[in-house]
């Protein structure tokens, strides 16, 4: 009986060392370099997040072409074309709205239209509408809230209308589809066109 | 019994960085795979052909030597068509696709030949077929706007881009 508890309590013991020296380790794991590394890293994040004059949503419906030009894009109303294929569907979408789906029968109706030199779309046009008319809303909250600066709960501008807009295509997007794209900006009021693109020595090193 | 409080002691100065570094690390993948800042966009200004050109420009173009300079841009390659208003025509000029596809640097050096005869000009009517993707467009109009195949300074040829279609 007494070899018995003997040999328990020797067990117990073996096992309480082994713990204590497992927890001895863990202490001796320096996190302060990685804490202080990570740190640096978030703050430099956070900065070029809110440093970047033009935020544009990249997702896989669009790959940018590629430009020589350096002009610095500046924040406008954007009007995007994705990428559309047999078997993927394209959208056209102003801001964040969806304004047309390209699917392979809208892409064939609105083709045929562009042959027969039809280049307005109904839906874009309509998107665009909508989408000045947020925005000169809130250019008007944003005079109201100047005039009186106590009143609360008004939105905040974001973009001012000035007639530009900035067009977002995939490089593979057929010219007669741009070609209705700026046509249809044209007759919503729009009367600059800033074509989006990659500089070029920024997507040859990524490449 | 005084081991035990040993062992308690060294325990209670443990500060728990788990959470801490959980909540970081997903913080820094999150932004890392929404950033945009590492790419650096840029914008090409366009426009698109007026319908009625303003009275005192047509007025001032008749009047003086002027140059309408188009390219078109088809299938088959570039065709540059100045067509010059008081003065002796230029001769259009056919730039056709080589093995790699669009001859880009054809094209500038066409706008260079151009440009030297016409210093004071900056507008090109850059005309293309439907089937013409957008990429070639954007290459096509950086070909137009300026000339860096020098390391110098680059040079400015015609960055008044207008497009129209075929």
């Amino acid at each position: 009986m007494d070899e018995q508890f003997h040999h328990q309590w020797r067990a117990r013991l073996k096992k309480r060392r082994g713990k204590a020296f497992k927890s001895v380790t863990m202490r001796e794991l320096n996190l302060v370099a990685m804490m202080d590394m990570m740190t640096i890293i978030l703050v430099f994040l956070l900065k070029s997040y809110s440093g970047s004059s033009l935020s544009i949503d990249i997702g896989e419906g669009i790959r940018f072409p590629q430009s020589s030009e350096t002009i610095v894009p500046q924040e406008a109303i954007k009007l995007s074309v994705t990428r559309f294929d047999k078997g993927v569907d394209g959208v056209i979408s102003v801001g964040d709205a969806n304004v047309l789906r390209l699917d392979q029968k809208t892409v064939g109706t609105l083709l045929r239209h562009s042959k027969s030199r039809q280049f307005m779309i109904d839906e874009l046009f309509k998107g665009l509408q909508q989408e000045i008319l947020r925005v000169r809303a809130n250019t008007k909250t944003i005079e109201q809230n100047e005039k009186e600066p106590k009143k609360a709960g008004s939105q905040k501008l974001e973009i001012p209308y000035e007639g530009k807009i900035l067009v977002i295509a995939d490089k593979e997007t057929p010219y007669w589809l741009i070609t209705q794209v700026l046509y249809t900006s044209a007759q919503a009021g729009f009367d600059q066109y800033n074509l989006v693109a990659l500089q070029e020595e920024v997507a040859v090193s990524k490449e | 019994m005084r081991r035990r409080s040993v062992d308690f002691d060294e325990g209670s100065h443990e500060l728990n960085l788990v959470p801490y570094m959980d909540i970081m690390v997903n913080l820094v993948l999150f932004m890392l795979y929404n950033i945009t800042s590492f790419l650096s966009f840029t914008v090409l200004n366009a426009s698109i052909p007026q319908l009625t050109p303003d009275a005192g420009q047509a007025a001032a173009q008749v009047q003086k030597k002027s140059l309408l300079l188009m390219v078109r841009v088809t299938d088959g390659g570039f065709t540059v068509d100045p067509s010059v208003q008081g003065g002796p025509q230029l001769k259009r000029v056919q730039i056709p696709k080589n093995s790699k596809g669009f001859d880009y640097k054809g094209l500038q050096r066409q706008a260079n030949v151009i440009k030297s005869q016409f210093p004071e000009e900056t507008k090109v009517l850059l005309i293309a077929e439907g089937s013409i993707i957008y990429d070639n467009i954007i290459k096509s109009m950086d070909a137009l706007r300026e000339d860096r195949s020098n390391n110098k300074e680059p040079k400015a040829l015609f960055p008044d881009v207008t497009l129209s279609i075929l």
